[in-house]
Parts: structure tokens; C-alpha cells; sequence
């Protein structure tokens, strides 16, 4: 009998103790893109997984500008830096087991948004508006 | 004969059994009896040799700590609570059942915090967008693989 209360209370002690994945941060991967309507018609070919979403857009030829990937921890701001150096904040509000809510802000461009996705979706979100045919986006995808 | 047979269940009585009278008129036909002298006799030599074996056997047999084992057997055997001793043997006989029995609880509170970890609170509901621009217009695009969020050219005023 002890060595039964002793394994219920070693159950209910790892239980209590917080999971690895509830104390790390979630891995967002970031790329900032500039659509251009001038030019030959083309997307660079890390872009393709975008295509369903770059596609809906008047834009006809994609590039990436540059790529990171971070480990956000919920409620921790993180700056990235946009090529107009103007900085992008993002935040993570809240982490669920499928779904990520982002706050994002660009405080150059008086832009604020928040944004739940699921674990297999990604964003693109314009950070700054249109100039000489050409707009500049991010792609914000968790857990990619 | 017939006085023989009447005392005949007295030849093998012991010390005591026969009171005075009886003794007396036992004695007073074996006196004048020597058929039922001899039978006497020989109901006391067989009880003599029965008696005999009997103690021979005991003798032989080691009663040493003979009442240390029955006092250590009765202590051993010694009643508790009943309902806690039933439950004790109980536990001991269907152990792999009373584990289960005892983890149960365990395994249900496990389950429960798993289910309200991973469920957790509601929270937004995916796909939801809030943009908010000063002084621009914003377009949200909403595809299966997430949002597209476009902002206006206008000029924040």
C-alpha cells in the first residue's frame, strides 16, 4: 500500500509540473516580400508556398527581401526591421494547442493588427502602403 | 452365570466410579468367583499395556515450545479491526486490481487536466481579424491558407 500511495503521488507531482511545450516559446518564421506591379510576372521560388495567397493580389512579381525565425514567448514584443527601417512589432497574445493570435504593429505606418490563425495557415500583411507600383509585406507563419 | 454377567461391566471400573456399596458386593463375588478373577485380571493387564503404549508414544513425540507455537500462532492470528484486516487481504489477493482500482482516480484527474490544458481558454476563434489603421483603409482577404491583410494608399489625415 505505501508503494501504491507512493506511485499516485509521483502521478499527480509530474501532473503538476509544467510541460516543455507550455514553457517554450512558439517558433514563428518571418519574411518580409515586396509585390511590385512592374516587371516580368514572377515569384522567387521560396515564395511558392505563398502562391495561394500572393495570387489573389494585383501584384505580379514577388521577391524576399530577407527571412528570420524566432522563438516568440506569448506576451514578449519582438522588433523586426522593415527595409524602409522602419521597425515591426510582434507579438504573440495567445499560444492554443492549433491556433496562434498575433499582435501586429508597424508604429511608422500607424498600423495595428491582430490576427488568429491556425497552426498550418500563415499571414500576409501589408506593412506599408503602395509606393512607385511596389508594396512591401511580411509573411508571419508559427511553427513552420 | 447370571451373577458374572451382572458384574461383569464393573471388572474394568476405575478408582471411584463404583460407590462403596458396589465396591463391596464386586469384591464380595470376585472373592467367590474365580472365573471372573482371572477375566479381571486380564481387562487389567491389556488397560496396563494399552496405558503404557500410549505414554510410550507421548514420550517420544518433543512437546518443547508446544505452547510457545499455539500462543505465537493465536497472537499471529490475532483479530484487528475487521473491516480493515478484510480489505488488507483483500488488496493482497487482487493486487493488479486494487492498483487499477487506486489509479483510476489518478488517471481521471490526468485525463481532465490534459483536456483543459489543450482546450484551454476559447480565446479568438481562427480566422478572426481586427486591423486597425488611423486614417487608412484596410482590405482583409481570408483564404484557406490565412489572411491577407492590405492597407490604403490614402494618407493618414
Amino acid at each position: 500500500m505505501n508503494r501504491l500511495a507512493l506511485a499516485a503521488a509521483l502521478c499527480c507531482t509530474l501532473l503538476a509540473l509544467p510541460s516543455p511545450a507550455a514553457a517554450a516559446g512558439v517558433p514563428v518564421r518571418v519574411r518580409v516580400l515586396e509585390g511590385s506591379r512592374k516587371g516580368p510576372a514572377q515569384v522567387d521560388a521560396g515564395l511558392r508556398d505563398l502562391q495561394p495567397q500572393l495570387s489573389r493580389l494585383s501584384y505580379q512579381r514577388w521577391t524576399q527581401v530577407k527571412e528570420e525565425q524566432r522563438e516568440l514567448e506569448p506576451g514578449k514584443p519582438a522588433s523586426f526591421t522593415l527595409p524602409d527601417g522602419s521597425a515591426l512589432e510582434l507579438v504573440i497574445q495567445e499560444a492554443r494547442k492549433d491556433a496562434v493570435t498575433f499582435q501586429l504593429r508597424v508604429p511608422a505606418h500607424q498600423t495595428s493588427s491582430r490576427l488568429t490563425i491556425s497552426k498550418d495557415q500563415r499571414i500576409v500583411h501589408q506593412v506599408a502602403p503602395e509606393k512607385d507600383g511596389a508594396a512591401v509585406f511580411v509573411s508571419i507563419r508559427p511553427w513552420p | 452365570m447370571k451373577e458374572c454377567a451382572r458384574f461383569a461391566p464393573r471388572l474394568t471400573a476405575k478408582e471411584g466410579e463404583l460407590s462403596a456399596e458396589e465396591r463391596g458386593e464386586l469384591e464380595r463375588h470376585l472373592a467367590g468367583c474365580e472365573e471372573c478373577r482371572r477375566i479381571e485380571q486380564d481387562l487389567r493387564a491389556v488397560e496396563g499395556l494399552v496405558g503404557h503404549g500410549l505414554t510410550r508414544a507421548a514420550a517420544r513425540r518433543d512437546f518443547s515450545g508446544f505452547a510457545d507455537q499455539v500462543m505465537a500462532r493465536v497472537a499471529a492470528e490475532e483479530p484487528g479491526p475487521g473491516a480493515l484486516r478484510r480489505l488488507g487481504a483483500w488488496f493482497r489477493a487482487h493486487r493488479v486490481l486494487a492498483v487499477g482500482t487506486a489509479l483510476a482516480p489518478v488517471a481521471a484527474a490526468a485525463a481532465l487536466v490534459i483536456y483543459l490544458s489543450e482546450s484551454g481558454p476559447s480565446g479568438p476563434p481562427v480566422g478572426e481579424v481586427d486591423v486597425v489603421t488611423e486614417g487608412r483603409s484596410a482590405t482583409v482577404l481570408r483564404t484557406s491558407d490565412g489572411p491577407v491583410v492590405l492597407i490604403g494608399d490614402d494618407e493618414p489625415t
